[in-house]
């Protein structure tokens, strides 16, 4: 067997012609830097207890993208997914991950405020822009607005004030409040006490882990509000409103809550208990605008009949308010310009009707109140009932942006 | 505070403590007998009500409860001869962790089957409604009925175990094991037979109990924590313990939450903590439970 020359043998006119040819290739490398697509980074809590929402906003994310044939502001788009699993610590690891791995251009998603929160700083320093689909926690919509922070699904203040307004509209007299005793239920409660304009009766705040309702209702009932907001995000959603059925209340206590106390996702399981529930939303399959008509008809079909929820119509949204963004911005991907076309987007059309930016960068939109009824095929729908025009919320006055 | 309201609270109370009675035999059952702590007990309610709602969409309430019994028990069979056994002679720390390990593969295989959207867990038609029970307080049937069933359940158990020719063999397995065992006794099946007893019992609580909570991956934690809870009150084995223990922990748990939260952020805490206060009292004072010497 003849074994090969060994380097120093070669021939000294070979060795530099290959130098050479290396040399080239890494000189041409250089020159052009191959990143003419688009790339987007989608980060959610697609397991653990919000799994079910991330999947949902990944949902209504995949379909915007398929509607724009995959690519983003006419552009060729790779996407990068993440999951944060609702936990702050895990979000700012995947974050460096999209970062440094993925060379992202935007963020979109973010289901929790805690995650929100945890990669405003991280993603400020690194310049990237963030698209917060769902997430709307009050401090980066006050004092920690930030210019790399958008918030195209909502701030978090306006489902508690649209129902609060809508109660006050509808001339409720009383009302007793119960929730999930963390942050975002304790600012939800406020929120509906500044949109009702006065304090509630009573409240009743129970613990995440808690299985059984008895005794707060027992305590609603013997209170005789003339109507109960709940605040039960995710699966807490069925218990509650089994169990508020079960109390047997329904009529003397009418039951105002939020879109996802009985969205598409919870109320097969929640059945003839959450009839009649009046909660605020975002979004309504019933508002008309030829997007929402197409939106809503493709997720039926690719979802077994099962309409959308806030989560995918948010996520839906947020994409195409990026793309608006990037065609007006004619394709540029530098935060400066792309920033700017993001708060001045003229082509963006929302499937949730009339859409404007705040100062501080938080949507202002319309919120819908709609109530859960059965059609004549058996099917439980949201029937709208009324529009709460124009939701903005109370920090746009604290945040120093423009 | 009316006396109407604490009637109903007190009715909440007995009822909830019955809700974890139900759950609780289970546990007491096994690692009385059998000295083994289970912590993949709450995975056997779940799957239990899993189960059962799947087929019960389909086929019906009757044979969906059937299909929850059945299923429980027969996932317990495999787990008992595939898992426990190695763990039955290992300390109590390498049981927990094993049968951690196994609640978190539960977990996870419910989400693959079934996904995460909460599961469909239909309550009967004729207990959807609610009885007058104390004046003008009507309270809901379905919650009575599950206390019935509790009620019905711990009966059971205990002739099973001191009127019974099993239930005397289980008795003195859990008192002297080898000596059973030399006396001729199949003591291998028989620790099955009480396995599948406890999972069965687990999964009827988690059939009656699903259409009042949320059925999804997980739900049986949190309950697990408080039959742990009750199972320390009362002593391990001991049937009396487990109804006491647990009647005792649904009435303080219940009006603590129900008076205790009208003091702000303050009392809810206070009120979460009562019933630890009460198992940690207990363990200072008598370690073994209440009604076991």
């Amino acid at each position: 067997m003849r074994l090969p020359l060994p380097p120093e043998q070669h021939p000294a006119s070979r060795r530099s012609g290959r130098a050479l040819l290396a040399l080239t290739c890494v000189a041409a490398a250089t020159a052009f830097p191959a990143q003419a697509e688009l790339r987007i980074g989608f980060m959610g809590p697609m397991s653990g207890p919000l799994g079910v929402t991330g999947q949902e906003l990944r949902r209504g994310f995949d379909l915007a993208l398929e509607h724009l044939g995959g690519r983003v502001g006419g552009q060729d788009t790779i996407v990068s997914y993440a999951n944060d699993q609702g936990n702050s610590t895990v979000a700012v690891s995947e974050l460096s991950r999209l970062l440094e791995k993925d060379r992202i251009d935007v963020l979109i998603g973010v289901a929790a405020s805690n995650v929100a929160m945890a990669i405003a700083q991280p993603s400020a320093k690194a310049g990237l822009t963030v698209l917060l689909a769902h997430a709307g926690p009050n401090e980066l919509a006050g004092k920690g607005c930030a210019e790399n922070i958008f918030g195209i699904g909502h701030q978090n203040e306006q489902f508690g004030e649209a129902i609060g307004r809508y109660m006050k509209q509808a001339g409720v007299k009383s009302v007793f409040a119960m929730g999930l005793d963390f942050q975002a239920g304790w600012d939800i409660v406020e929120a509906v006490q500044y949109g009702y304009g006065a304090p509630v009766a009573g409240k009743a705040f129970t613990a995440m882990s808690q299985v059984d309702f008895a005794p707060e209702l027992a305590r609603v009932r013997d209170a005789k509000p003339a109507a109960l907001f709940a605040f039960y995000p995710g699966s807490a959603a069925v218990a509650f409103v089994r169990q508020y059925a079960g109390a047997g209340i329904k009529q003397q206590v009418p039951l105002y809550s939020v879109g996802a106390i009985a969205d598409s996702l919870v109320i097969r399981a929640q059945g003839d208990a959450a009839l009649g529930v009046i909660s605020a939303n975002t979004w309504n399959a019933a508002v008309r605008n030829p997007q929402n008509e197409r939106f809503t008809a493709e997720f039926k079909l690719k979802n077994g009949g099962r309409e959308p929820t806030t989560f995918s119509a948010q996520a839906y949204d947020t994409v195409m308010y990026l793309d608006a963004a990037l065609r007006q911005a004619q394709g540029a991907k530098d935060a400066k310009t792309l920033r700017a076309a993001l708060r001045d987007n003229k082509g963006f059309k929302s499937i949730r009707g009339p859409f404007k930016l705040n100062s501080n960068q938080f949507a202002i939109q319309n919120m819908v109140i709609q109530q859960v009824e059965k059609d004549d095929k058996g099917a439980y729908q949201q029937k709208l009932l009324a529009t709460i025009p124009a939701v903005a919320d109370r920090f746009a006055a604290e945040c120093t942006l423009k | 505070m009316s006396l109407i309201l604490l009637v109903e609270q007190l009715l909440n109370g007995l009822q909830f403590g019955l809700m974890l009675f139900l759950l609780s035999i289970g546990v007491t059952l096994i690692f009385g007998v059998m000295g083994l702590v289970n912590i993949a007990h709450g995975s056997l309610f779940m799957l239990g009500a899993y189960f059962g709602f799947s087929v019960g969409e389909r086929w019906g309430p009757v044979l969906g409860f059937a299909a929850g019994l059945a299923g429980a028990a027969a996932v317990a069979a495999a787990v008992e001869f595939l898992v426990m056994r190695r763990l039955y002679r290992r300390s109590h720390l390498d049981q927990v962790l094993g049968t951690f390990g196994l609640m978190l593969v539960c977990n996870e295989l419910v989400v693959i089957f079934w996904g995460r959207e909460p599961l469909l867990a239909a309550m009967p038609e004729w207990l959807s409604g609610s009885v007058p029970v104390f004046g003008e307080l009507r309270y809901p049937a379905y919650r009575l009925a599950i206390s019935a069933v509790a009620v019905l359940a711990g009966l059971g158990v205990y002739l099973l175990l001191s009127r019974t020719r099993v239930g005397m063999l289980v008795r003195a397995g859990a008192d002297n094991r080898t000596m059973v065992e030399a006396l001729g006794v199949n003591i291998d099946a028989l620790f099955t037979a009480v396995f599948v007893l406890g999972a069965a019992l687990a999964a009827l609580a988690g059939l009656m109990m699903g259409p009042l909570i949320t059925v999804e991956a997980g739900v049986g934690e949190p309950l697990l924590i408080l039959a742990l809870a009750v199972i320390i009150i009362g002593g391990a084995g001991s049937l009396k313990g487990c109804m006491v223990a647990s009647l005792l922990i649904g009435v303080v748990d219940t009006l603590a939450r129900a008076y205790l939260s009208a003091f702000g952020g303050g009392g809810r805490a206070v009120a979460g903590m009562v019933v630890y206060w009460l198992m940690l009292t207990v363990l200072l004072v008598r370690p073994r439970g209440l009604f076991v010497r």
